[in-house]
């Protein structure tokens, strides 16, 4: 490897323009408050801020260093804390060049190298010549083609989504919650104001029956009302016109109404599939479907994709089949035991009776609210009857609730770690955490399913192993054949 | 008796272990890398700083209240020989069962970690998976000349508290080829 370089003097400059820019409204609370004073002493304060910031800057660029070979880039930095950091070409998902207003100055340019992880924020030289730019890429250059030899022209298979479909989605739409959330913290924001005002007041006063329970009960119902107008507007809006179509490698899903969004996505790059059913769609038979896939950088929205809004439960199978090949149902063996329903229960009735109690108490209600807390009984069982985990061939599916039931499978190649995790109590009944992530975003998700027996753990740890094993020979095949992944 | 045999070889517990399931793989057994001991002083030094906080905040506190009754005196007392205990615990015995529970191996195809005192945790990480790794020691763990060695996957981050110095750049080298020798994407 070469020697270690850093970076141009002028990263100094512009890692404490960053600074400022990061901490600008406390710079202008700064400003605001101090030139409140009548003597000058908080223009030194100021300054010696300013001053102290360059200083970070200079000292930040004097500990930054990298060097680059071997198809590696490595990267020391750190003022008080040493970070040193090592990156493989292999890894790398895109090289990002961008020119700021400093940079641009002094004719240089800022490399951002992206992996899917999510530390790839922190692999970022932000000044270096063109020439630094260019040995940089050329180290680091994938040797991944993105264009492929297309075998056979596949013929195109579109699926859209039934006008009636679409109304029941947004009918049942899971986006009521949020909106309902968001509209009420959005009346407490305005509550301070109506208070003030005198006239708003007055007109509510005017309101017959104010003050009566029954009045205030309607008034609950006409705001859940709203919000439920609101979500269902919004999930029409979202996934009008909605298809989904199957090319050569991988899928095309072009949604809404005004604001028509196209997302392809590759197969290669999809992570898992979650099929998900909700709390009001399952008792009539109906499931959405969600993908996860591997973005990066500000690409964010890649990371859940909905594949289908809405679809009947006996057409998962033929749409599995048809647009996710390497897909199919996976039976879900093992079920958690019996004797985690104690826990689950008290885990999910006693998180509930304690909120309870806490309202009563602090709203002086009527001991009839704790009618609310007998489903929590039933929503215990369904999640404890639901956590379930199978395994077949090369793929994995796990089955948890919250609220919707969400199955999700992964094939084994995709699986960046798994884990088995067991609290004291757990250990006492033999019961074990399991837990699998995959990449998703440039953060990755992980699917946790609660108290399984841990008699599985030698289990899914040598299925796990096996993969390894099998897939390091299939690799060296790989690039003994033809030398692309 | 088979028990005690399978305990015996660092299996984890459980019931069904040769009765409904085979006996493990011996690959199953849990992994012989130690952290450096010298971690135990740094964990250590971290718990004696964090945990001292709160009770020297209150006892400063109760030395300005007005003096009240003995009950009143009782129950402080109480509370502070329960907080002198926890203190105990988490400064000496807590740091050292966690050395004493982590554990780690790397080969060819995987990294394993083992580690928890009240709540286990075992992880596999696939090196294929790897994305990059990076070792990092901030001014506790340079005092002991020891550094924490993390390794990034697509989604997690997972840490390896503290190898000497020496062996944590071995550590970083030995995952980087291992992991150079598997190509794939994500």
């Amino acid at each position: 490897m070469s020697e270690f370089r850093r970076l141009h003097p002028v990263a100094a400059l512009a890692r404490a323009g960053e600074m400022i820019r990061g901490n600008l409204l406390t710079l202008l609370a700064i400003l605001i408050f101090g030139s409140r004073g009548e003597d000058g002493s908080f223009l030194w304060v100021f300054l010696g801020l300013l001053v102290s910031v360059l200083l970070v800057g200079l000292m930040s660029w004097w500990r930054f260093r990298f060097r680059i070979g071997r198809g590696e880039m490595e990267i020391h930095q750190g003022i008080w804390v040493r970070k040193e950091l090592l990156l493989r070409r292999e890894r790398v998902q895109v090289i990002d060049l961008s020119y700021g207003p400093v940079q641009r100055l002094f004719g240089l340019v800022r490399v951002d190298v992206k992996t899917a992880g999510s530390t790839s924020r922190e692999a970022r030289l932000s000044a270096v010549t063109k020439e630094v730019a260019d040995e940089i890429i050329q180290e680091l250059k994938t040797g991944r083609t993105s264009a492929r030899e297309e075998l056979w022209q596949e013929k195109e298979r579109v699926r859209r989504l039934p006008m009636r479909h679409l109304l029941l989605a947004a009918t049942t739409s899971s986006s009521f919650g949020i909106v309902l959330s968001l509209l009420a913290t959005l009346l407490s924001q305005l509550d301070p104001f109506l208070q003030e005002s005198e006239w708003a007041m007055q007109q509510f006063e005017q309101l017959p029956g104010m003050g009566r329970p029954l009045f205030w009960m309607g008034m609950l119902m006409l705001f859940v009302l709203f919000a439920w107008c609101l979500s269902f507007a919004g999930t029409l809006v979202r996934y009008g016109n909605f298809t989904l179509t199957k090319q050569n490698e991988g899928l095309v899903i072009r949604h809404g109404l005004f604001e028509k969004k196209q997302i392809t996505l590759p197969y290669h790059r999809i992570q898992a599939v979650r099929v998900v059913e909700g709390i009001l769609r399952q008792p009539f038979g109906y499931l959405s479907i969600e993908l996860d896939s591997a973005g990066y950088g500000e690409e964010r929205e890649a990371a859940s994709v909905v594949m289908m809004p809405l679809l009947p439960e006996k057409e998962l199978e033929p749409l599995v089949g048809e647009f996710l090949p390497g897909f199919s149902e996976i039976p879900l063996e093992h079920r958690s035991p019996g004797r985690a329903l104690f826990r689950r229960i008290v885990r999910t009735a006693g998180g509930i009776g304690g909120g309870l109690a806490l309202l009563q108490w602090a709203f002086d209600l009527t001991p009839w609210i704790w009618i609310c807390w007998v489903p929590s009984l039933f929503w215990g069982w369904l999640v404890h009857k639901d956590a379930a985990v199978g395994c077949m061939g090369d793929r994995m599916a796990l089955r948890t609730r919250r609220l919707a039931r969400t199955t999700t499978w992964i094939h084994r190649d995709r699986i960046q770690q798994m884990s088995f995790h067991e609290s004291v109590p757990q250990r006492w009944r033999w019961l074990t955490t399991i837990s699998v992530s995959v990449a998703s975003g440039d953060r990755g998700r992980s699917v946790r399913v609660r108290d399984m027996d841990n008699a599985l753990i030698p289990v899914f740890r040598s299925w796990f192993r096996r993969r390894i094993r099998e897939h390091r020979l299939s690799t060296v095949d790989y690039s003994s054949s033809s030398g692309s992944a | 008796m088979e028990r005690t045999l399978l305990k015996a070889a660092g299996t984890p517990g459980g019931f069904f272990y040769g009765r409904l399931l085979p006996a493990p793989d011996p690959a199953d057994s849990v992994p012989s890398g130690r952290l450096s001991p010298r971690i135990i002083r740094v964990w250590q030094w971290g718990a004696a700083l964090r945990s001292s906080l709160l009770p020297i905040a209150w006892g400063l506190y109760a030395l300005y209240q007005s003096p009240q009754s003995s009950l009143h005196w009782l129950l402080w007392g109480a509370l502070l020989a329960l907080l002198i205990l926890f203190w105990l615990i988490t400064v000496f015995w807590h740091p050292v069962f966690r050395w004493k529970h982590w554990r780690y191996s790397i080969d060819r195809n995987q990294i394993e970690l083992h580690y928890g005192v009240w709540f286990r945790q075992h992880t596999v990480i696939p090196l294929n998976r790897v994305q990059h790794v990076d070792t990092r020691q901030g001014p506790l763990l340079r005092a002991m000349k020891v550094s924490a060695v993390a390794v990034s996957t697509a989604a997690t981050v997972h840490e390896i508290p503290a190898l000497e110095s020496k062996r944590a750049q071995e550590v970083r080298q030995q995952i980087s080829n291992f992991a150079r020798l598997a190509q794939e994407d994500v």
